[in-house]
This record gives C-alpha cells, structure tokens and sequence, in this order.
C-alpha cells in the first residue's frame, strides 16, 4: 500500500512539475510595447491607427500599425490569416504573439468591435492560419 | 418594473419562509411555501416568455435580445440570450426539480431541501440584482434583435441544457451536504445517485450541443476552443466525471468515503466558481465571450466564498464520520483502475481550472496573463493516454488480446501512410483502437457505450484538430480555381436567393467525380453592425467539406460600345440589354428638332426599360444625354443610329473604375474524420441515458421488494 501510494505520489508530483513548466511556457502576460519589443510571448493591447491597415495579399499577411492606450507609443503588427471581419472598426485590439526584431508577430488577434450585444460577440477572437 | 419582478420578489418571501419552516421541521408547510415559490418562478417566466412572443419592447431585456424581425421560434429562445435570461431560466429549472425531490425517501427530504432551498434562494437573490423585467424609459420602435449567432437550432437548446446541468449538479450538492449534517456518508448515494448521473448527462449534452454550433456557425472550422466558457462547464464535468467512478468504488468497494465528499462538494463549487468567472467580467479582456459585469461580482464572489466556507467547514465537523474504508488491493484490479481514473479526472479538471483561472492567478505576482491552448493540450495528453491505458486494461479478457494488438498496431500503421507522423498522435491513436478493441470483453452495455465513446471522441479530436488542411482562395467570377488537383471550385455568384433570404455565394465544386454545389452565407447584419460568415458544410464520414466566405467584392461594370439591331439582346458585363425599336418623341414635332429614343429592356425584363434619347436640336445641335440603366452602376447614351438598317450604337458608361470580374474570398477546410468526434459523443450520451435507465429499474426493483433498507444501514454503517 505504502509503495503504491509513494509510487503514485511521485508520478503525481512530476505531472505537476510537467504542467507547471508548461503553464510558465504557455502564459502570456499583458505588456507595454516597450516591453514586447524586448521579446518573449506576449499579448499587447491598443488601439488601430486609422488607415494603417495593409492586407498584402500574396503572403495573406494583414499588416496593421497599433497604439498603445495612454501611452505615445505604436508598433507595427504582423498578422498572417484570415482578415478579421469589421476590423477597421475595431475599437480595441489585443494581440497575442511576440516580436520579430521588426514587427509584432501576431498569432491570434482579439477583436473588440462597437456592439449593442452584451452577450458573446462583443469581442471576435481570430486564430493564425497554419 | 414588469408584474414579473414583483413577482419575484413575492418568491423571494416564500422562499425564506420554505426555507424556515424547513428549519423548524414544518415540513407541510414547507412544502406549501417551495410549491408558492415554483409557481411564482413559473409565472415569472411565463410572463417573460409571453413579453418575447407579444415582443413588448417597452421591457429592456426583450427589447435588448429581440426584435421584429425575430421569428416566433427564436423570438422565444431569446429569452436565454442574455444574462438576466439566463439566470431566471436556471432559477426555473431548479425550483421545478425542486418539486420532483419531493418524491425522494422521507428520511432525507428535510436537510436535502433545506440546502436546496440555499442555492435557490442564492439564485433568487442574483436574478432580484439583474432583474429581467426592468421596464425602459423610453420605448424602442424596434428591439436590437437577436445575436445572429445564435439564430441558429443548436444555440436554442444548448443553453437550456446547460442549465439543467447546472440545476441538477445543485441538486447533487444539496446530497451531500444533506449527508454530512446527518452523518450518513453512506445511503446518500443510493438515494441520489440517478440525480447525479442525470446533472452528469444534461451538462454533458450542453457541452456537445455547444461545441456542435460552433462548428457549425462560426466558421473557423473548430468546435473546442478551450475559451473561458467553455472552460467552466467542462471543469464541472471532468469533476462530476470523477465522482462517478469514486461512486462506483464507494458503492462495490466500500473506499473512497472522503474522496466523494470532496468530489461532489467541489462539483457544485465549480459550477459557481464558472459562473463568477464568465458573469463578472473578471476575465473580460481574455475571453471572445466574456459576459459584461451588470454588478454581480461581489454578490457571485460572496456566494462562492459562503458556499465554500459553509461545505469546507461542514466537512471538516465531520471529519470523524467517514468509515475507514476497505483498502484497494492489486494493481490491475477494478477498484485500482477506478481509483487511478478518479485521480487522472481530478488532475485533468484542476489543469483545466489553473489553465482558465490564469489571469486571476498571475495577478498576485505580477501582471495579469492569460495561457494559450498548447498548455491545456500538453496537460491533457499526458493524462489521457494514462486514462485509455486504464480503459483497456479495465475492459481486458484474455481471448480479445489477440485483436486487440492487432488492432493497435493496425490502425497507427494506416494512420501514418495517410499522414499521421506525430508519435504523441501514433500513440494516442493505438490506446484508442486497443480501448475501443477490447470493449469487446466488457459486459455492461453503458460502459462499452461511455467508454468507446471516450475513445471515438478523442481518436476523432486527433484526426479532425490534427489533420485538417485549410486554404484560401480568392476566387473570381466563373473562373475556376484547383485544389491539391482534386477540387475544382468555380465561383458563379453572391446573391440572395429570395429578397427575404440572406446573401449566399454560389461555388460549384467537382470532387473529380461530380459536381455539387455548395452555398456558404455572408451577410452583414444591420442591427448588431456585423458581419456573419456562416459556413456550408458538406458531411461526409471520412472527411467534412467546409467552406466560409469571408469576403465578396461585386464586379466593376466595363464601358464599351454596343452595336444592335431591332430585336437582338447583347451583354456587357453584368448589363444585359435588348433593343426593343424605337420610339419618336411628338412633343418635338413641329419645331425644328427631332428626338427618336432607343427603347431597351434590361437584364430581360420587358418591364425594366430604359430609353436614351437621341435629339438633333437646330442649328445641327445633337444632345445626347446620358441615362441610368435601373439596377446596375452605369449610364447607357445613345451615340449614333441609323434609321435605314435599324442599328443603334450603344455607349455603356461605367461609374466605376476599372472593369474587373465579381471575386470572392473562400476558406475551403478538409475536416477528416469529425464525424467519430459526433459519434463517440452520441455514444456518451447513449450509454449514459442507458444506466439512468438501468438504475431506474433498479430502484423500482428494489421498492417492490421492500428489503428493510434501515437495517442494511446500520450493517454498512458498523462494516
């Protein structure tokens, strides 16, 4: 019984480690562009620069400039996929992905549009394509 | 405030007043004040449905989620779109089962209702916050309408089942904290086990109708997203999941007394813990869902924490209670396997928690963060190649051993000439043939059912989130386009196929064998100002078609010249005109001048004319004016005619700029094998419709037989 029990301890134990390491490696905090442009997986949030959206169709990249709220600071973002739908009307933005050295890498974008709706869709949520 | 909110408020008294008399052991009068309150809860939603159907805007909630529009059917399924909605319906449910605990052993009734009549009055308290039948101030012509999204069959009953859930895992709770407080660890179960199997289906179904419709609706191709809401009812079902098998030990065994009380308190705990999660706002920037806070996080906070404090403190009174339990001997023996599958669930429900509680949890040390999707796949994988390693070896017979490593090594083997290189997916992929291939030696038609469920469902998660290959195509007009030299896919047109209907964009599609055509809905929504791409999916066993158009630019009329004679019909671009003759014009008889006008039918409807008029002024003067040609962006002038052969010559004049053919933009997704994922969930849901039933007859069984049930007690009491 007391080996078993230590056996499945330890199996428990390394599990838990294993999905520690994995929640440090899958988190993505929220930063400053300042600080998303020291790299690491992040997600920035801001604003679009109106007209600075760019859907270059032969990489089915969309390109998009962004600023950060209350700050003066704006970085270029990176998003290959579907364009998301109403995107020039987005009120906010949140990017999910990491700095190239050039541009904001988007892997996932969140898309906050103008809705009269409190349920589901006042936000879109937009995945890279593979 | 509507009838329905005083109505509610009328509850709320008979509710304590239930809830008091339960207290001091006035059971009749009790019951009399549970019954008051279910219908007034009845009446109150009653009412709201009756605002829906009437769509009485002057009530904010209807005017929010309704409109006029809004066919009668969702017009009634609005009622569960919003927040307020939602909590009323939950409140309905519960107090109607409420009712049917009634029917449960005397000797149970007054605790289980008295912590029943807790959550009840919790959720009358939450839906007094966000009361339904707030009247506006100012009465809409028309309501905002409902979601598109959910102007859609599955999200109909998908959030009604999960309330169900939700109310019958309350039910589950009320149990055992019931048990605790009369210290009988033991006969609870038999007396709720069917309640927690009913909680553990309805959930269950709510979670697969739910992942259906965003297959079906969203068009991303997917139906899990290990989203926030999602998340939240998925972590009570892995738990309830958990407590099933602990049951099973408990049951047969005689193990597991604590484990089980934990288990089933923490089932409900989540249940609230999910709530507070998607109402409050908490996680608003980290969820495509995300409910906006209406001002109930502290009451959802303050819940949770009673909740929590009153059934941790109850357990810890009570800690002396529980019976020591047989030991669990032999490693490959049931109760060891059900033991290990207890605990993988557990893990499996807590990495789901840690995954979604993220922001919260980050908050402490730093700043908030949320994790991606490769930390629940990574957890997950582990954990479930564990649980089908159990599978297989609870299900074991010696004679099926032979098939069964045939056909692991079989179905890998053909797995990876089609693609499959991924040795986590190989692997996965074995223990699913070898738990579905040795189902063949178990005996129960429920746990072959549950169990080579499970395994469809993930054998069909690998294939169908591994394995779909996705491309997009710009497409133009009547020029098709091939794909990885199978498909071929021409774009026709976009147009709504009735002035009522949406827009839907024509593909023909050849598969290399026939022609098909497939219509995918992009429409733009007035009322919500968005865009809706619903796909169009062709189902097929093997391999889901799926195509969404994200994207339809109309063509650019050309300019040219036309040459006609009386009676011939040309084409320019989209406009189709026939000349028809000539018309002379009598108001200019007489002076000097002449006008002659070409008569022209357009697109073929004699009804639809227009007629550019050709007039010679004197002096030689020739005006020729230029004309709008009804239902198209362009102008027709009539440049020159000659009246002997009867040839006109026609100028089209584009207002746009350059011509340019009519595109789309088309995702076109190959799906393989989703329809094992649909199939392993129905088989879920089979076999677990089966052991309700099987229990039902059971109980009904062991009531004939009346087998003095008080002194089996008091023998597993002392034993």
């Amino acid at each position: 019984m007391n080996k078993k029990l230590i056996i499945g301890i330890a199996l428990i134990a390394v599990f838990v480690v294993f999905g520690f390491l994995n929640f440090r490696k899958a988190l993505t905090p929220y930063v400053s562009y300042r600080e998303a442009r020291s790299g690491g997986n992040v997600q920035v949030m801001g604003t679009l620069v109106q007209g600075s959206i760019n859907y270059v169709t032969g990489e089915q990249t969309l390109y998009f400039i962004m600023k950060e709220r209350d700050v003066n600071d704006t970085m270029t973002v990176a998003y290959r996929g579907r364009r998301p739908i109403n995107f020039e009307e987005a009120t906010s933005i949140v990017a999910i992905g990491s700095f190239d050295g050039h541009v904001f890498q988007a892997r996932k974008l969140l898309v906050k549009c103008p809705s009269k709706y409190q349920g589901t869709v006042t936000q879109r949520e937009f995945e890279g394509g593979k | 405030m509507a009838f329905g909110g005083y109505v509610i408020w009328v509850a709320l008294l008979c509710e304590i007043l239930s809830l008091l008399y339960y207290s001091i052991n006035q059971k009749q009068l009790a019951q009399y004040s549970y019954i008051a309150t279910t219908i007034l809860g009845t009446v109150a939603t009653i009412q709201l449905f009756y605002f829906f159907i009437v769509k009485d805007f002057s009530v904010e909630y209807v005017a929010a989620f309704c409109s006029r529009d809004l066919s009668l059917f969702y017009s009634i399924s609005a009622f569960w779109a919003g927040q307020q909605g939602s909590f009323l319906l939950w409140l309905f449910f519960a107090l109607i089962m409420g009712i049917f605990l009634f029917t449960i052993d005397e000797r149970w009734k007054r605790e289980v209702m008295i912590f029943y009549n807790v959550q009840v009055l919790a959720l009358i308290i939450l839906l007094l916050k966000q009361n339904p039948f707030n009247l506006s101030t100012l009465v809409p012509p028309d309501g905002t309408g409902l979601n598109p999204l959910l102007i859609n069959p599955w999200m109909a009953i998908h959030p009604p089942m999960m309330f169900l859930g939700y109310a019958a895992y309350g039910v589950m709770f009320a149990f055992i904290i019931a048990a605790l407080w009369k210290k009988d660890i033991s006969t609870w179960v038999d007396v709720s086990i069917r309640w927690i199997v009913f909680a553990w289906l309805t959930l269950g179904i709510g979670i697969i109708l739910g992942g259906y419709w965003a297959y079906e609706t969203l068009g991303w191709g997917g139906y899990w997203g290990w989203d926030p809401v999602e998340n939240a009812s998925f972590i009570p079902w892995l738990f309830g999941t958990a407590l099933l098998h602990g049951l099973a030990i408990q049951r047969i065994y005689k193990g597991f007394y604590r484990s089980n009380a934990l288990l089933a308190i923490f089932s409900f705990l989540f249940i609230i813990y999910g709530t507070f999660l998607t109402r409050s706002g908490v996680l608003a920037d980290f969820s495509v869902h995300s409910f906006v806070d209406l001002g109930i996080t502290a009451w959802l906070v303050g819940i949770l924490l009673i909740f929590l404090a009153g059934s941790i403190a109850l357990y810890w009174l009570r800690r002396d209670i529980f019976p020591k339990g047989e030991p669990i001997k032999g490693l490959l023996r049931p109760p060891t396997l059900l033991a290990i599958s207890v605990i993988l669930l557990v893990l499996s429900g807590l990495v789901v928690a840690v995954g979604t509680s993220a922001p919260l949890i980050t908050r402490i040390w730093s700043k908030p963060a949320q994790v991606d999707i490769p930390f629940y796949v990574n957890t997950q994988i582990p954990i479930y190649i564990v649980l089908l390693l159990v599978f297989t070896i609870f299900a074991y017979r010696k004679k099926f051993l032979p098939f069964v490593i045939v056909g692991s090594i079989l179905v890998p083997a053909i797995s990876y000439s089609l693609g499959v290189h991924n040795a986590v997916h190989l692997v996965l992929i074995a223990l699913c043939t070898s738990t579905l291939v040795s189902q063949l030696g178990n005996k129960r038609a429920f746990f072959i059912l549950i169990h080579s469920g499970v395994a469809l469902f993930i054998l069909g998660s690998i294939y169908a989130t591994g394995y779909d290959k996705q491309v997009k195509l710009t497409l133009q007009q009547d020029m098709p386009v091939k794909v990885d030299d199978k498909y071929t896919i021409t774009f026709r047109s976009f147009a709504p196929p009735s002035p009522q209907e949406k827009p839907v964009a024509t593909l023909e599609v050849n598969d290399g064998r026939k022609t098909y055509v497939v219509k995918p809905k992009l429409w733009f929504n007035q009322k919500s100002n968005q865009l809706v791409a619903n796909p169009h999916i062709r189902i097929h066993f093997a391999m889901d078609e799926y195509y969404v158009v994200h994207q339809y630019k109309p063509a650019v009329q050309p300019s040219g010249l036309l040459v006609m004679r009386k009676g011939e019909t040309k084409d320019l671009g989209d406009v189709r005109l026939s000349f028809l003759g000539f018309k002379l014009d009598q108001s200019h008889m007489g002076n000097a001048g002449m006008m002659v006008r070409a008569v022209l039918a357009v697109d073929g409807d004699k009804g639809k004319l227009v007629m550019p008029a050709y007039e010679l002024l004197p002096g030689g003067v020739v005006n020729k004016p230029e004309v709008d040609i009804p239902g198209h962006n362009a102008k027709v002038k009539l440049e020159a005619m000659d009246a002997t052969t009867g040839t006109i010559h026609l100028n089209v004049i584009s207002a746009q700029g350059v011509a340019q053919k009519a595109t789309a933009v088309v995702e076109f997704t190959r799906v393989p094998l989703i329809s094992i994922v649909w199939i392993g969930s129905i088989l879920q849901i089979l076999g677990c419709t089966v052991s309700l039933m099987f229990r039902h007859k059971k109980r009904v069984k062991a009531t004939i037989q009346e087998s003095s049930p008080q002194k089996e007690d008091k023998k597993k009491r002392r034993g």
